[in-house]
């Protein structure tokens, strides 16, 4: 074996001295053979001349000495390299066309790739990822958790966290908003994360008294404390309350999402075990070894059994037992892009296919110009096989250089995907160009060129040798079997571009009927801001009252504001404040509570926002903190509490024992998504229940930012620990809560179009090819006296076929297809007669323009110059 | 040669190649006059075939090739069976005879 290895590589090293021994072998036999025949009787010339033809083609017996020696194997490849790097040098316009569709093709492929690698592929950046398991019925308590926690047979550490608390740091600088998780003390241990420095979350800190601490992120350690490794026991105000910094987190680590500033205990003593309110919590686990996700389920269930029985009233209505989710964290961190993520890699394969089938055709057209070559090759004695394998090699060569190509647009193209993203979806971070993207990438490169390469190599190296050496370079080989091949292809390629913009028309609709969804509030020029005075310095009804009358005082004149006012919390600010009301007379049932959301507002509130009175009153400034507590409801509790009844003799009441009075009536504002039906919602005035943080809202007269300026010279005028946050105008928060679909919508859009460009292009290649091949025809039948329209309606009725059945299989496939899409769209059914028609309709436009345009040249060029030019 | 004389297969030939050089070393065209000579001019090996056929004994290592001296006195390639070349023999003339045996078999059913 090694001998062998050995005998190979000096062969390929002493290439010359191989062939001279050959040779030396061949003249050898020849002469052999030649004297053999002399002594039979024939003449010298004769007996050579006869050796030689029974000794058969030295080309090939040299190429099959050498393969049948192992030289070859390597050898020809470069040669073929090299052979494939010249004949593309010599053809400039094939392999540029070429080489830009390979390369958007892998491109497109690449990119969105590395953004589904980083989401959904790469295991969460835990140690043992499979093992973690989040628990999910829609939030729960803490009560739920303890119970969770202590009495779980399944699972070998738990967790509960609230994600997205906001805090307010005073002190230190400027005060700062900061984004921060309550977990309780066990949340590192179940994800097996190691603080950088110091500790995290031990028991005993979720203890009251002994709950003072806090573990900060690196980003907030490096950012704000200029990565300070004395920082460990210093103080935070944070909320006003002052914690002790005990650890901080490597770089990298954001438990929940990747924003997380700080982590905080989650109290978590006796007195919350019997809190059952609240649900707002998430719980995660990590598996015992050898249980599966779905022993955890029943063994949850039957906690949950328990629970019923312990408490009766807890979650009323919900069919809790039958809903609890146990899904992995991963799927929990990587929430509802999952079908946006898959749908985009199917669309962006489809544009791959397309490019795939345009260079197979344009390398079928190349091999019918090259069939001469082709020939003589053959006919010089190399084997099929060989032709074969040097055809291939110029694929994967085209298909390589493509694919590098393509990972340049990939770099720019991830940094384009990253940037138009919406910023709260998960794991942007871990969005790379990383090896396995780059393994992702060589793999489609070559399958790429495989798929292109090898059908138009066997096309071309299979046809019939003397033909094709009798006939010229014109016709030959374009038979009937490659048309119809180059014809499947495009009509593929153009069904593949109808699928994706009908895809694209479906999402770019549904947009469109999203952004004409009424919010029921002034979306334009109102800015809003998060004003949060520290909870702890704040406390107390009068105090906040106070700072608050003061801060509307200041701004009423100031620059850029027209009208300011209150509330405890905005529309689109993707969170929820939930209150379980009774309401006087709905039921007799003294234990049934409603679900309302609930808004502390002041009485310009409704004037800022633009919100209508339906009936009854406004709040005003008679409804202070000693006058009659009074209430608002929008007009879908109104409708839904007081069928037939009027509201404002309503009243409804807190789990504790104080009525509010309904007084009025006012519009229903969508809360925090344009596509779902908002929930009932009540207002009480701000005055009689102040709260501590509050979102601004102002009517502007100019420029948003000179009024958010207005806003923070106010606040910082008032008081120098009160952070200002989160400075925006209500088009931008709505905005953000269509960063998803618009996301969709855009890059659909570039693909279909992509697709379109891809698909316009190869039907013209393919038809300019067959027009070409039929300029002598056309030629004569011009000639002959046939008018220009005819000829033109006999060509162009073959790209009418095949665009028919592009746009027919398109619209099969989309049919098949489009209800992948379902959960992204709103308003537009997934076969939306309009788009199914318009679309398709555009399509076939262009693929005939496409197909029209060739072929009219041809028919301009004088006949007899044509039918001379072969 | 459009003669009825049957074309060698690959397989066929290596085994022919073999046998031949059982008796004693020869160059590519002694062999070829070897076989056609004790095939009584029924197997013809075309030299197209031979020399890819004897490169790839030479490489799976059971014929060696060195250069000497012919009868007539001009320098030729000789080839010589290897050690692992008889066993291969040995092997190939076992498959033959079942292979060549099941074939007279199929023929002399009918």
């Amino acid at each position: 074996m090694l001998s062998r290895l050995l005998r190979r590589t000096r062969a390929l090293f002493r290439r010359d001295a191989v062939d001279r021994d050959m040779d030396d072998e061949i003249r050898f036999h020849i002469d052999m053979e030649t004297e053999e025949g002399i002594r039979a009787g024939l003449s010298r010339e004769e007996a050579r001349r006869r050796a030689l033809i029974a000794f058969g083609g030295v080309q090939r017996f040299r190429e099959e000495g050498r393969e049948a020696r192992g030289v070859s194997a390597i050898e020809d490849l470069l040669m073929d390299l090299r052979y494939g790097a010249r004949t593309l040098w010599r053809s400039p316009g094939f392999t540029l066309v070429a080489l830009v569709t390979l390369a958007l093709g892998v491109g497109a492929n690449t990119a969105v790739f590395s953004v589904v690698n980083g989401i959904l592929l790469r295991p969460l950046p835990y140690p043992e990822p499979e093992s973690l398991i989040s628990v999910w019925d829609g939030g729960h308590s803490r009560a739920e958790f303890t119970r969770v926690r202590d009495q779980n047979q399944t699972l070998e550490s738990t967790a509960a966290y609230m994600d997205r608390v906001r805090f307010s740091l005073s002190g230190d600088g400027a005060p700062a908003r900061l984004m921060g998780t309550q977990a309780t003390a066990d949340v590192f241990r179940v994800l097996r994360v190691n603080p950088l420095l110091g500790r995290g979350l031990a028991p005993g800190d979720d203890v009251p008294g002994n709950d003072r601490v806090v573990v900060l992120s690196h980003h907030l350690w490096a950012d704000r404390f200029g990565a300070d490794s004395s920082i460990l026991g210093r103080s935070l105000d944070l909320d006003g309350v002052t914690r002790a910094v005990i650890g901080v987190m490597p770089r990298g680590f954001g438990f929940p999402t990747p924003d997380t500033e700080l982590w905080v205990p989650l109290l978590l003593d006796e007195t919350w075990r019997g809190f059952w309110g609240a649900y707002g919590h998430f719980i995660i686990g990590r598996l015992k070894a050898g249980v599966t996700r779905e022993q955890v389920r029943q063994d949850l269930t039957s906690i949950a059994a328990a629970l019923r029985a312990e408490n009766p009233y807890w979650k009323p209505g919900a069919d809790y037992l039958t809903q609890i989710n146990v899904s992995p964290l991963h799927e929990r961190v990587v929430g509802g892009s999952r079908r946006l993520l898959l749908v985009l890699l199917g669309a962006v394969g489809m544009i791959l296919l397309i490019a795939c089938a345009n260079v197979a055709n344009l390398l079928m057209a190349r091999g019918a110009a090259r069939q001469r070559e082709m020939a003589i090759r053959a006919t010089l004695g190399a084997a099929r096989r060989r032709i074969v394998r040097q055809l291939v090699t110029e694929s994967l060569f085209l298909a390589v250089l493509g694919g590098a190509a393509g990972l340049g647009l990939a770099a720019g193209g991830v940094r384009v995907l990253t940037s138009l993203l919406p910023p709260n979806t998960p794991r942007l971070a871990d969005i790379a160009i990383n090896g396995p993207v780059l393994a992702f990438t060589a793999g489609l490169a070559i399958l790429t060129g495989l798929l292109f390469g090898v059908a138009p190599a066997l096309r071309s190296s299979g046809a019939a040798l003397t033909p094709a050496l009798g006939e010229g370079s014109g016709r030959a080989g374009s038979g009937v079997r490659q048309r119809r091949l180059a014809g499947a292809l495009v009509s593929g390629e153009i069904a593949l571009a109808v699928v994706l913009a009908i895809g694209a028309g479906l999402l770019i609709r549904s947009f469109s009927a999203l952004m004409r969804v009424e919010p029921g509030f002034r979306t334009q020029q109102v800015v809003s801001a998060r004003i949060s005075p520290p909870a702890a310095r704040y406390a107390g009804a009068d105090r906040q009252r106070d700072f608050y009358r003061q801060l509307l005082e200041r701004l009423e004149g100031s620059p850029g504001v027209a009208d300011a006012a209150l509330t405890s919390q905005l529309p689109f600010d993707q969170s929820d404040d939930i209150m379980a009301m009774w309401v006087d007379g709905y039921t007799t049932d003294p234990n049934r509570l409603e679900v309302f959301g609930l808004r502390h507002v002041t009485p310009e509130f409704f004037r800022v926002m633009g919100i209508p009175l339906l009936q009854g009153r406004m709040f005003s400034g008679a409804d202070h903190g000693g006058a009659a507590a009074v209430a608002l409801v929008d007009e879908i509790a109104a409708r839904r509490y007081w069928r037939g009844k009027d509201p404002t003799l309503g009243r409804i009441r807190y789990p504790w024992p104080a009525w509010l009075s309904v007084v009025g009536v006012v519009g229903a504002v969508k809360n925090n998504d344009l596509k779902a039906d908002p929930y009932p919602v009540f207002y009480v005035p701000f005055d009689q229940s102040p709260t501590t943080s509050v979102a601004l809202v102002a009517r502007t007269t100019g420029e948003p930012a000179v009024a958010t300026m207005a806003i923070r010279v106010a606040v910082a005028a008032l008081a120098t620990d009160v952070p200002v946050s989160d400075e925006q105008t209500m088009e931008q928060l709505i905005g953000e809560s269509v960063a998803q679909p618009r996301f969709a919508g855009a890059l659909l859009l570039t693909f279909a179009l992509l697709a379109l460009l891809l698909g316009a292009v190869g039907t013209y290649g393919l038809m300019a090819f067959a027009a070409h091949r039929r300029t002598r025809e056309i030629a004569i039948r011009m000639a002959l006296g046939a008018r220009a329209r005819d000829v033109l309606a006999t060509v162009v009725r073959e790209g009418a076929v095949l665009t028919g059945l592009g746009v027919g299989a398109g619209l099969a496939l989309a049919l098949g297809l489009t209800r992948f899409l379902r959960g992204l769209l709103f308003g537009v059914s997934p076969t939306d007669p309009i788009t199914f028609v318009a679309v398709p309709a555009l399509l076939a436009a262009v693929a005939l323009l496409a197909s029209y345009l060739p072929v009219r040249k041809v028919t301009r060029v004088d006949p007899m110059i044509a039918i001379r030019s072969e | 040669m459009t003669d009825s004389r049957p074309d060698l297969q690959q397989g066929t030939l290596d085994i022919l190649i073999l046998k031949t050089l059982v008796r004693e070393p020869l160059h590519g065209w002694g062999l070829s006059k070897r076989i056609r000579e004790s095939s009584r001019d029924v197997l013809q090996v075309h030299q197209g075939s031979l020399y890819p056929a004897l490169y790839r004994l030479e490489d799976q290592g059971w014929v060696t090739a060195r250069w000497g001296i012919s009868p007539e006195g001009r320098r030729a390639k000789f080839y010589t069976l290897t050690r692992a070349g008889r066993k291969q023999l040995v092997r190939q003339t076992a498959a033959w005879r079942v292979f060549s045996g099941a074939v007279n078999h199929v023929l002399q059913a009918t």
